[in-house]
């Protein structure tokens, strides 16, 4: 069974670069375009991996860390902030939320790859 | 490539069809349409299956120039243009559910007598009886 | 490049482009002084967007634009820098200059980047204008001295760290590949004070690297460890003695952002009195409709046994029929409330009116005020989405040729500053959006005259006001004495009332010389549910749009005339064309004597004329399903729906029926 990725990103472009790379890698993966979106497809299959933008409109990828961190399906399941913030900052704030990591963008599909790597 | 194929078999003009199982959502015996205006005389017209409106087309007069009031609908999934449509093929009758070995799959012969040659993917031998396998997305239904 | 790069390039193109537009509208309506957290944030996200993607994608020249313009932006939703005209116009002029670039791209142009630069220029001005405050994160540590030969790395994994969901043996083995690591060694040992239990992580790592390795390299190896899951010390191995230094890797960065932690969590949880919103995906919501559609058949199935009890004389027929008014009545407002799901406020059309308004007055000289009123009055998705081009040209229409230049106001004793007023509202169940000037309005005798000059009218001709009010949607009309930039771009008010009509809609303008013009388009509620009339040829049901009909009339022998195999009906003293339906759809059904049957007169824009029909049926609400979904478009129907009986029935398109007698 291919593992289930969730690619949570407001950015159209930037979601189909990841969730084209990820596919060539062999793994299924569902796209989500806002966090309540993905509150939404998380609440209705359970994942391997999400991946989350951090600034998106109605929800964003700090507050979509919390409330799936909240979730019992999804206390141990990796998360990983995609950011352009370089500043600790948003690191801190997404691992205070319970984000697994994070990679700043941009990012390479290989940087991307050996990244989703160390968790999956 | 995939070896086993699970196919759909059906009669048509005295021959052996098969059609992609997964394509098939169901089968229904013939039923009254609501005529679609000036389209071809092998679209019957479109049914109501459950709330979707769904046309009908007849294989029979469409490729082989006859028509009965035998027969079922053969409801499908086609792929048009990068979209998904459900669609109803009316053939003679609905034979079994069988496993096509892809690997023996023969190309059909050149120059094939009947104009139904534009949907067939190549011949499959099954069981001793030839089965034409078909590419029901070859299929112009919509055509005015 | 390969393809599917282009792809994404692509995509990123498009919604580049949509980011502008948002952020464009965003910041026309942003006020000046302390700034609305919400509308900066939005259009920092489009500027964080595209900054995000120009690295990806290989948009060079975007970077550097749109990071000044993101830093700019965060300031100003940080609550650091307030908005003023002066810096509002620079971040409406650097979207002109990124659409520019974009534009470029997209036509595979070469980019002129002296206007690039120059707009860098402009915004960092105004950044360095205002207090930079220390960014307070220090880069990496000053361990790298040349004498390094590797590090002494020590994991000490706490007790829940398979919490943590990162495999450790993973950044081991990440770590190996590291640049400039020639050798490692790992130990593995039993961290022997802890107690053995199942879930917790009981292993401790020391691992000894070789090469020359940059220290941020291997802290980038370990990013993700902090010291809640997991100690990690990294020293530095020098050949002489060197001072021990431990880092502890990340550690720094959660201590100064825990305390602000939870501040966005809390703003972000609605309050008590604040209303909540989901978003819905539109398949989602289109599928209840159809489902509620399903429903409203399903019932009106029912609702015909209450009659056939009553004709039984059953005793239950009284229950029953109360019973099924009961479903009737939910039905309907399930109906109503699951249609009120697809509304939303044109506020979305209304937006782009303000830079459009601000950019053409600018152009041509002008002083206007835009009023909008009743932004939050909602319409069907799909009606917005086909009204915006419409509305534009109209407004457009109104600043170029409805508003006087000021001083032309001013000699005529008006304020200098014209009103172009914008408004919507529900009325007798219909939405009505007016656009209002207090302009020149039309010069009638000049739209009659240009009607003369392009043969549109005989010189002479007697027409009423409306007729000649109606004369600017006649195609390739164009009011304007020159055809100016502005309002002469190739759409004529015919487009207008065309597209308006297409969503059932109809649009009339009033005007009185010298006070203004006043154009009102009245749109149905929804476009899912239509109040039909079912008409039958042979055994074939067609539906009409109940609003379409005038009367219906059972023809008379002496008031049908046959010109060249058309035939024409005298309707009082009116001759209008007939249309058989039977004849248009090449069906071999229904009456031919036209005497034998009825003529239903419809009324679609300006037409008027009679569909031959053998009779009619009932009157319905029916629920408009698309044969595009699994068919094609069929020439005169616009839909088909399925009936109480659960049949299907096609649904008349009376504007294609109205072109054939053309």
């Amino acid at each position: 069974m291919a593992k289930k990725i969730l690619a949570v990103d407001d950015s159209k472009s930037m979601r189909q670069m990841v969730a084209m790379t990820l596919k060539s890698a062999g793994f299924d993966v569902t796209e989500a375009e806002d966090g309540v979106d993905a509150l939404s497809k998380a609440n209705s299959g359970q994942f391997d991996l999400v991946l989350t933008d951090i600034n998106m409109p109605n929800m964003g990828g700090i507050e979509l860390t919390t409330k799936l961190r909240a979730m019992g399906s999804y206390r141990l399941t990796p998360i990983i902030c995609l950011t352009t913030e370089s500043s600790d900052d948003m690191k801190g704030k997404g691992k205070a939320a319970g984000a697994t990591g994070w990679i700043v963008k941009p990012f390479s599909p290989e940087k991307l790859l050996a990244t989703i790597n160390r968790v999956l | 490539m995939e070896e086993n194929k699970q196919i759909l078999t059906f009669i048509l003009n005295n021959e052996i069809y098969g059609v992609d199982i997964l394509r098939i959502q169901e089968i229904k015996d013939v039923e009254k349409c609501t005529p679609i205006p000036n389209a071809p005389d092998w679209t019957l017209g479109v049914i109501n299956l459950r709330g979707s409106v769904v046309p009908i087309f007849d294989l029979r007069r469409m490729f082989f120039n006859y028509a009965s009031e035998e027969g079922v609908i053969i409801v499908l999934r086609v792929e048009k243009d990068g979209k998904s449509k459900v669609v109803g093929i009316v053939v003679d009758a609905v034979s079994n559910t069988e496993f096509a070995d892809m690997a023996a799959l023969q190309p059909a012969p050149k120059g094939d007598i009947t104009s139904s040659h534009i949907f067939v993917d190549g011949l499959v031998s099954i069981e001793g009886r030839m089965v034409i396998l078909t590419d029901i997305d070859k299929i112009d239904f919509f055509r005015e | 490049m390969d393809e599917l790069m282009l792809v994404f390039r692509q995509t990123y193109l498009e919604e580049s482009f949509e980011g502008l537009a948002a952020m464009e509208s965003n910041l026309l309506t942003l006020p000046e002084g302390v700034p609305d957290t919400e509308v900066v944030n939005t259009i920092f996200r489009a500027a964080h967007s595209m900054k995000g993607g120009a690295g990806t994608f290989g948009f060079a020249e975007l970077i550097h634009l749109t990071h000044i313009l993101e830093t700019l932006l965060d300031e100003m939703r940080s609550g650091k820098r307030n908005v003023t005209a002066e810096n509002r116009e620079a971040l409406l002029e650097s979207v002109d200059v990124l659409r520019v670039i974009l534009t470029a791209y997209q036509n595979a142009e070469s980019i002129e980047m002296t206007a690039v630069k120059a707009m860098e220029q402009k915004l960092e001005v105004i950044l360095g204008g205002a207090s930079h405050q220390g960014d307070g994160t220090t880069t990496s540590s000053p361990l790298n001295t040349p004498a390094i030969t590797g590090f002494e790395i020590h994991l000490s994994p706490s007790d829940n760290y398979f919490e943590s969901g990162i495999d450790l043996l993973k950044l081991l083995h990440e770590l190996s590949r590291t640049k400039g690591v020639t050798k490692t060694q790992i130990h593995t040992r039993l961290n022997d004070d802890k107690a053995v239990q199942v879930d917790h992580c009981v292993l401790a790592f020391d691992v000894t690297v070789e090469g020359t390795v940059a220290l941020a390299d291997i802290q980038e190896v370990f990013e993700w460890l902090d010291s809640d899951n997991c100690h990690i010390s990294v020293d530095p191995i020098a050949p002489q003695e060197a001072p021990k230094e431990e880092v502890t890797v990340s550690q720094a960065v959660i201590s100064t952002a825990a305390p602000k932690a939870n501040a966005p969590t809390t703003t972000a949880t609605p309050g008590p009195q604040q209303e909540s919103s989901i978003r819905v995906s539109i398949g989602k919501i289109d599928q209840m409709v159809d489902m509620v559609g399903e429903l409203v058949i399903a019932q009106s199935m029912l609702s015909r046994f209450g009659v056939l009890a009553d004709q039984l004389n059953a005793s239950w027929a009284d229950e029953l029929k109360e019973g099924l008014l009961d479903i009737e009545r939910h039905t309907r407002a399930m109906q109503e409330s699951v249609m009120s799901i697809r509304m939303m406020p044109i506020s979305f059309a209304f937006n782009r009116m303000p830079r459009i308004v601000h950019d053409v007055s600018g152009k041509l000289e002008k002083d206007i005020e835009l009023v909008m009123e009743g932004e939050n009055t909602e319409v069907d998705k799909t009606v917005l989405e086909k009204l915006t081009d419409p509305l534009v040209h109209i407004i457009r229409n109104s600043v170029d040729h409805g508003i006087e230049k000021p001083d032309v106001r001013e000699a005529n004793g008006k304020p200098r500053k014209g009103t172009v007023r914008l408004s919507a509202f529900h009325a007798g169940g219909n939405i009505v959006i007016q656009i209002k000037d207090n302009g020149a309005g039309i010069r009638l005798d000049k739209v009659k005259q240009k009607a003369i000059d392009a043969g549109i009218l005989v010189e002479g001709q007697v027409i009423t006001e409306k007729e000649n009010i109606d004369l600017i949607f006649h195609a390739g009309f164009s009011t304007a004495d020159v055809v100016t930039d502005i309002s002469g771009r190739g759409v004529g008010m015919d487009v207008v009332r065309r597209n308006i009509r297409e969503l059932g809609g109809t649009i009339e303008v009033q005007t009185e010389q010298g006070k203004g013009s006043v154009f009102t388009i009245r749109l149905p509620l929804t476009l899912a549910i239509l109040d039909g009339q079912l008409a039958k040829v042979g055994d074939e049901t067609y539906i009409f749009p109940l609003a379409s009909i005038v009367e219906s009339v059972l023809p008379a022998a002496d008031h049908i005339k046959s010109v060249k195999g058309n035939y024409l009906y005298r309707l009082r003293d009116v001759y209008i064309p007939i249309v058989r339906l039977n004849e248009f759809f090449n069906r071999p059904n229904g009456k031919t004597e036209l005497t034998a049957g009825l003529l239903v007169v419809v009324e679609n824009g300006d037409k008027r004329f009679g569909v031959f029909v053998d009779t009619l049926e009932s009157q319905q609400q029916v629920v408009i399903k698309s044969l595009d979904t699994n068919y094609r478009k069929v020439n005169g129907i616009s839909g088909a729906t399925i009936m109480g009986d659960g049949r299907v029935a096609m649904i008349l398109d009376l504007t294609e029926l109205s072109q054939e007698i053309d």
